[in-house]
């Protein structure tokens, strides 16, 4: 494989920024992600490319970590680019969304594949700025927010910048490889965790993420959870020098502010009144968790090589797993496939608690194995944060279904994830990746998308007008809607099933069939389901 | 042989020809005289770019004239001066085209476009100086060229601002013409060679030496706006939007940087220098300058004034890299040189296009300015994104640098802090007008429309120069490594100046 | 051929003699007279420059009776000047005057002038100087009050009486001398005199009759009003030449007849007033309301820095950095002299177009006459001193001298002039360069404006850039003593 391949996946969504103003499909976004993703599955391990050229020399890499992140990330993107409403598709739509997507995409992408620190930060710092685009909303509230974030970004930006300073000119090189011939200057050390810290929102350092969680829109959110929010955490992985002694000072401070966050996210999150703040506060609550087992690391440079690729494990579950609680919720919101959609958003919940048998039981099997015995409390006090944060969420869930239609291409994309998200970590064989496992179901996801697009175009084009606007004006207008739909294939089997299902399920008093006695059920089941599955696996 | 001397002396004419020429145009031959602008422009790139292939392979070029016994006129260039050149003649060329469309049916134009090809005609020089006494000449013909250029509206406000310009600058010059007397005296002549000179005279007292220094830096830093030298930038933003695009980025504050930067380094010796004690002093004024011309910023509606705070605070980016010790901080330096011209002669088109074609003088004028003015307004946002110092636009690589300077020198502990500071107040006010242009809507009708029948948002003429200047931006952080790079150059001077 | 000595004196005579008879043609002699000088005092400059100074004999009489013209370096640069300015005066004047009634008159002492300037110039002993200064300043003051005004007339008066007093204390010394030393004979007195009381007497009273004439401060009030009030041409030359006569005798008593006997002390008292000069002529000059008043006072700061240099160059040792300063002193003066003459030049042709010379009401100039803004604009350029004008290459060496010799006392002298001048010539050219409607209409470019414009242009261009000419020439001395 031509090692230049590894510099496509961030060119693309940034060559199609600099012409987003004239790209009203939203495949163009969704498409943006697919060489990250074939880069992911298919790349050459360790292989690896530098330019001299530019800026002052870049460096890709593409070791496992970055594959992995790669493949989830770019499914998360994936998932948001189907999200986009489609005002925001228009040319001339208001607040720069594509090509603020487009951007912080190419900058993650950038980061994820970087070998050297500078280019890492400029995917960083590119990342962090375009967001804003992804956050601000026409309200002064959400206005307020984006600004709030931004000014968070760059601070931690700056002091990322001090760092590099720092560190560049101690080991006189820009390579990872290269970082930790020497110890690290302290300095740089407090500098790396302010900068990387406001990514991930350690306490003290969140006060941007839950008005940006609650206000942005959906697919902002989605990106913001996943890809991005975890960006911060490679960023650690990738500067502090694990398995190196360092001031134990340090290691404990992580801790401690991870401990504190896990709390902190529950108490708040708990008393929380709509469910996205309780997701985000769930958000800051995951990541004290994380912060605290970097901490943790970091002071045992033994236990390094056990625990490290657990945490990635555990960090990709949770990228995919808490975007697509927030695409569940919208869906949710919006009414459509109730059916659906409650399991699915239980099961995801269950994942994110670690109940056995999900993913995220799995992972945090993995890690109680890898901990060796320590800090069972930090597992149980993170088990118990989760799991109050759940039931918060769930609790809130059904108070907020609004009758709403949605597209259905959306939610399409969400099922087909939503395996992906829960199960994801069983792919791991003996804690080395085989990604290329998911290969065949993720070629058939591209392939039926790719499908639709062209039977949308195909169908679009004998519509007596235009066929531009027709792709765009069925979302506004509920008659186009309707006929785009009957002659819409997959719609042509789901609708009548999902009448008669509808129709049955809504009978008694008109009812909504989410009601709380409802779920419960629902939920009892699957719990009884999925305990019987454990019984018959054991 | 012959082209080594006549080359220097060509690249003074290729301006100053048409400039004379132009004075004596009358005011009707707008075409003829549009002709001489662009073709003196061109020669003066295609010697430049023989200037550069030549100053690279390690050429000699040359001119040498003694005016009076002791002071000879010469034109020497090394990389330094290779390095201003090509700025100061790209940049005239872009502001050339700029200032065909923006000044078209005003009056004037002739004695407007004469002035304006001697101003570029002493900055070049300046560039080209090769002792200091040259440079002092230099350094005094740019004051007169510019000052009909500020006074050129011939407005009260116009005729002000001048006249304060005036007022600095000659002060400045007087200060630094005595210095370089009294250096003159004591040295018997004070060629610029790279790794200075002065640390040869063993003999000569350090505190003469010192207070010789100050008055140089002072004599410069009028017109590089130190600190509390600074009162005649803002003032002198009456000028018409090509001026100001070219005293803020190539001109006069750049003349006073360039100055300081060649008395640092070619003539006191940066270790020298160092030595004496004046760079801790020269660090800390400039240090103030940056944070104290942000903080100023910050409070200016008039975007033009903003942007002038700006210099102040960018240039002296120049003097801290400068006033550091130790190559990366010099390359940081010098390489800011031509990445704050080509930011901020970006940013000054991009408000003079404001003004033409909308009216619009005040940033809380500017709702929603970038839907009715993409291209310019895109520009705009690079080169604020660069004066901030966001990758890749080319202030990231001058930041960078500096910054990397500043921790080897072991002077992270307030350098580095300065420039996180200044990049906070830079995002404090630029971020702010980047918002407003494209984020609101515009909230009530533009000041004055004048764009009636335009295909584009401007005339081409105004429109490129602003989108070209910020591509190159763009460009040369981009490719900061790549052969030729202003970055190379600036690493190719640090080279030679540190005698490596 | 030493007798070209002769005819730089002689041409402009007869032409005078001739211009007197003639008296309808007298622009045409006039102007044709005065190029016909220039030519002859630029075949005495290439004798010079080839051969060495030269020395003519009258009459065939030895010097020390008879009268004895000497060229060397210093006076041939004196002619130049005095020979270019007045050549592009008079061709001014034959416009200036070309409707006037007494043109005759002027023409005719127009020649005199010159006349007395060459003479004095060439002169190679005392007596023919102090002939040749009384004719030049009966001619300048005779001129003065062409005018006609009543302002003009007082002025001139006044001028006329102290011309008379200081020639008449400069006739006092140079009989101390001759009864002292029984010859007049510059060249053997420069050997002959030592310091003693008839010297010291001598020198005091020759010095003070010329520093009337060269209106140091604080002699200096009859210049401005005479200066300002006479036609636009005669200030021109008053300015420019009649004052830097003086000067050059002073110059030439200081430096090389009175070398031994010349003290530190006396110099820096010249020194001190040239100081008090510099800063109060030049914040006269930028009180002034007039045009013509502010080039008049910056005349009275200019001289005042050419006196500068006398501490400077008596403290300097003899050698390469005393000529130097001598060189920076004559190339200071010559500047003065084309830049103030064109800047009279443009003066006049303002206030003939406009009427009036009041500088608050020039708005519009530069529009309505491109060419004599330009002027002022280029000589005010050498007036402030301001690169690349020759002046900016004399401060450099009058600065660099101070700095020699130690005497930092007159940095803040130059500092403040140098800015003071500044501010008056830009305040000038902001109202020249403003818009308005105080000049009225342009009619055309005229040949009145094309003299000044080439006398600012030899200023600031030629004696910037071949200004080392000046250090070439004055080594070429006839005199033992001083390099002069």
């Amino acid at each position: 494989m031509n090692t230049l391949m590894l510099t496509i996946p961030p060119l693309i969504p940034l060559v199609l920024a600099c012409f987003a103003h004239r790209l009203q499909s939203r495949w163009w976004l969704f498409g943006a992600a697919l060489p990250a993703l074939y880069l992911g599955l298919m790349g050459e391990p360790d292989s690896a490319i530098s330019l001299p050229w530019l800026m002052l020399g870049m460096h890709f890499s593409l070791d496992t970590t970055a594959q992995q992140f790669l493949v989830f990330g770019s499914m998360i993107w994936m998932l948001a680019a189907l999200h986009i409403p489609a005002d925001d598709l228009m040319t001339g739509a208001a607040g720069y969304r594509k090509q603020s997507f487009l951007l912080a995409m190419a900058g993650n992408l950038l980061l994820i594949i970087a070998a050297d620190m500078l280019t890492f930060y400029v995917g960083f710092a590119l990342m962090g700025l375009s967001a804003y685009g992804l956050l601000w909303g026409a309200s002064q509230r959400a206005r307020q927010a984006a600004r709030v974030y931004l000014v968070f970004t760059l601070i931690g930006e700056l002091a990322l910048f001090s760092a590099l300073l720092l560190l560049m000119v101690n080991s006189d090189s820009l390579l990872f490889e290269e970082l930790h011939a020497k110890p690290l200057p302290e300095a740089a050390l407090l500098l790396l965790l302010l900068g990387f810290g406001i990514k991930v929102a350690i306490p003290g350092l969140h006060f941007w993420l839950p008005r940006a969680y609650t206000l942005a829109p959906l697919f902002g959110v989605v990106v913001l959870s996943g890809p991005m929010m975890k960006a911060g955490l490679l960023g650690w992985l990738r500067f502090l020098p694990f398995g190196t002694p360092v001031d134990p000072l340090w290691g404990e401070l992580l801790l401690f502010l991870g401990v504190v966050g896990v709390i902190l996210g529950m108490l708040i999150g708990a008393v929380q009144r709509e469910s996205r703040s309780v997701l985000a506060y769930s958000s800051i609550s995951k990541m004290g968790l994380f912060s605290a087992l970097i901490g943790f690391s970091l002071n045992h440079p033994g236990m390094v090589a056990g625990i490290l690729p657990v945490i990635v494990l555990l960090a990709l579950h949770h990228l995919m797993v808490k975007p697509m609680l927030f695409v569940g919720l919208d869906l949710w919101q919006k009414g459509s496939s109730t059916y659906l959609i409650l399991p699915a958003l239980i099961l995801l919940s269950l994942s994110l608690v670690a109940f056995p048998l999900t993913g995220g039981g799995a992972a945090k099997n993995l890690l109680s194995t890898a901990l060796n015995g320590n800090l069972v409390w930090l597992m149980l006090l993170a088990g118990i944060a989760a799991a109050v944060l759940t039931v918060r969420f769930l609790w809130l869930l059904k108070r907020s279904k609004r009758p709403v239609e949605s597209g259905s291409v959306s939610l399409l994309g969400w099922l087909v994830l939503l395996p992906v998200a829960v199960w994801a970590p069983f792919a791991w064989d003996g804690m080395s990746v085989e990604a290329k496992a998911l290969l065949p179901l993720i070629l058939a996801v591209v392939l039926m998308l790719i499908g639709r697009l062209l039977w949308q175009r195909f169908v679009a084009i004998p519509l007596p007008t235009d066929f531009r606007i027709i792709r765009l004006v069925p979302r506004f207008s509920q008659i186009d809607k309707d006929r785009f739909r009957v002659n819409n294939g997959v719609q042509q089997i789901w609708l009548p099933l999902k009448q008669i299902l509808s129709h049955r399920l809504t009978e008694p008093g008109g009812q909504p069939i989410a009601s709380l006695r409802d779920s419960a059920i629902w939920w009892l089941m699957l719990m009884l389901a999925l305990l019987l599955a454990l019984i018959l696996s054991l | 042989m012959t082209m080594s001397v006549w080359l220097p002396v060509g690249i003074l004419l290729s301006s100053f020809i048409p400039g004379v020429l132009i004075f004596f145009q009358p005011e009707e031959r707008h075409r003829l005289r549009t002709w001489l602008n662009l073709l003196g422009a061109l020669v003066k790139l295609l010697l430049v770019g023989v200037l550069i292939w030549g100053v690279f392979h390690e050429q000699v070029f040359e001119t040498r004239w003694t005016m009076a016994p002791g002071l000879e006129f010469v034109l020497h260039a090394d990389a330094l001066s290779v390095l201003f050149v090509s700025l100061s003649t790209l940049l005239w060329l872009v502001t050339t085209i700029y200032a065909i469309g923006y000044l078209e049916r005003t009056p004037h134009r002739s004695r407007f476009f004469g002035f304006f090809s001697l101003c570029v005609t002493a900055t070049v020089g300046l560039a080209l100086a090769g002792n200091l006494f040259t440079f002092v000449v230099f350094y005094e013909l740019l004051t007169l060229a510019t000052y009909p250029l500020i006074a050129h509206k011939g407005s009260p406000e116009a005729l002000r601002g001048a006249r304060i310009y005036l007022r600095y600058t000659l002060f400045g010059g007087l200060l630094l013409m005595i210095g370089a007397v009294w250096l003159h005296t004591l040295t018997g002549g004070v060629e610029f060679v790279e790794g200075g000179i002065l640390d040869q005279y063993t003999n000569l007292d350090q505190s003469t030496l010192r207070w010789i220094f100050l008055l140089l830096i002072v004599g410069l830093g009028v017109k590089a706006a130190l600190v509390p030298l600074h009162g005649w930038l803002p003032q002198a933003m009456v000028a018409p939007a090509p001026v100001s695009a070219l005293l803020h980025a190539v001109a006069v504050v750049k003349a006073g940087a360039f100055g300081i930067v060649r008395v640092i380094y070619d003539v006191y010796g940066v270790e020298f220098a160092a030595e004496l004690g004046v760079l801790t002093l020269l660090g800390a004024v400039a240090s103030i300058t940056i944070i104290y011309g942000s903080l100023k910023a910050l409070s200016q509606d008039h975007l033009k004034k903003r942007l002038a705070y700006s210099t102040v605070s960018q240039v002296s980016y120049i003097v801290l890299g400068t006033a550091i010790l130790g190559p990366l901080a010099t390359i940081g330096g010098l390489v800011h040189l031509v990445h704050q011209g080509v930011m901020k002669i970006t940013l000054f088109f991009a408000a003079g296009n404001y003004a033409e074609a909308l009216g619009i003088h005040r940033i809380s004028e500017m709702d929603g300015v970038g839907r009715r003015m993409p291209g310019t307004t895109l520009a705009f946002s690079i080169g604020a994104l660069g004066m901030i110092g966001i990758p890749p636009v080319a202030g990231f690589i001058s930041k960078w640098y500096l910054g990397l300077g500043a921790v080897e020198a072991g002077a992270a502990a307030w350098v580095v802090p300065v420039l996180i500071a200044s990049s906070l107040l830079n995002a404090a006010y630029f971020l702010p007008i980047l918002y407003r242009a494209w984020f609101k809507s515009p909230s009530r009708p533009w000041p004055a429309d004048r764009t009636a029948g335009c295909a584009r948002e401007l005339p081409d003429p105004l429109l490129w120069p602003p989108v070209t200047t910020a591509a190159l931006a763009l460009l040369i952080g981009l490719f900061a490594a790549a052969p030729y790079s202003p970055l190379e150059w600036a690493e190719l001077i640090a080279g030679r100046e540190y005698r490596q | 051929m030493n007798n070209l000595l002769i005819w730089p004196i002689a041409v402009p005579l007869f032409s005078a003699l001739l211009a007197l008879l003639w008296i309808r043609r007298s622009t045409w002699i006039g102007v044709f007279g005065t190029a016909l000088s220039l030519l002859v005092v630029l075949l005495v400059g290439r004798q010079v420059v080839e051969s060495g100074p030269i020395e003519l004999a009258l009459g065939g009489w030895t010097p020390g009776l008879g009268i004895a013209l000497r060229a060397d370096g210093l006076s041939l640069l004196m002619l130049l000047m005095s020979s270019l300015v007045s050549m592009a005066v008079a061709v001014y004047a034959s416009v200036y005057f070309s409707k006037a009634e007494r043109r005759g008159e002027f023409w005719v002492l127009w020649l005199l002038l010159i006349t007395a300037l060459h003479a004095l110039f060439l002169s190679g002993d005392l007596f023919n100087l102090y002939v040749t200064l009384e004719l030049l300043g009966l001619s300048a003051v005779v001129l003065a009050c062409l005018g006609g005004s009543r302002e003009s007339l007082q002025a001139a008066l006044r001028y006329l009486v102290m011309g008379l007093l200081g020639s008449m204390a400069f006739l006092i010394g140079v009989a101390l001398i001759y009864a002292g030393y029984g010859t007049l004979d510059m060249a053997a007195l420069a050997d002959a005199i030592e310091a003693g009381p008839a010297a010291w007497l001598a020198l005091s009273l020759m010095t003070g009759g010329l520093l009337i004439k060269s209106a140091l401060f604080p002699l200096h009030f009859w210049l401005p009003p005479a200066h300002a009030n006479a036609p636009a041409p005669v200030s021109a030359v008053l300015s420019a030449l009649v004052v830097k006569a003086a000067l050059y005798l002073i110059l030439r008593l200081w430096l090389s007849l009175f070398d031994g006997v010349v003290t530190q002390a006396a110099a820096v008292i010249l020194g001190l007033l040239g100081a008090v000069a510099v800063v109060w002529g030049s914040w006269a000059a930028l009180q002034a309301e007039r045009l013509k008043l502010m080039a008049a006072y910056s005349t009275v700061a200019q001289l005042g820095y050419l006196f500068l240099f006398l501490p400077l160059l008596t403290a300097l040792p003899e050698g390469a950095a005393r000529d130097v300063a001598l060189g920076a002193l004559v190339l200071l003066a010559l500047t003065h002299g084309f830049a103030k003459s064109a800047f009279f030049l443009a003066a006049g042709v303002i206030m003939q177009r406009a009427g009036h010379d009041r500088i608050a009401e020039l708005g519009g100039t530069a529009r309505a006459l491109p060419v004599t803004a330009f002027t002022l604009a280029l000589a005010g350029v050498a007036l402030i001193g301001l690169p690349p004008s020759g002046s900016f290459l004399a401060k450099w060496h009058l600065l660099s001298s101070a700095f020699i010799t130690g005497q930092y006392v007159w940095l803040p002298v130059i500092a403040v002039g140098t800015l003071l001048a500044g501010a008056y010539i830009f305040r000038l050219l902001g109202y020249a360069f403003a818009p308005g409607e105080g000049v009225g209409p342009s009619l055309s470019a005229g040949r009145e404006e094309i003299p000044a414009v080439l006398l600012a242009l030899i200023a600031t261009l030629l004696l910037g850039f071949w200004a080392s000419a000046v250090w070439e020439l004055l080594p070429i001395s006839a005199y033992v003593g001083g390099g002069a």
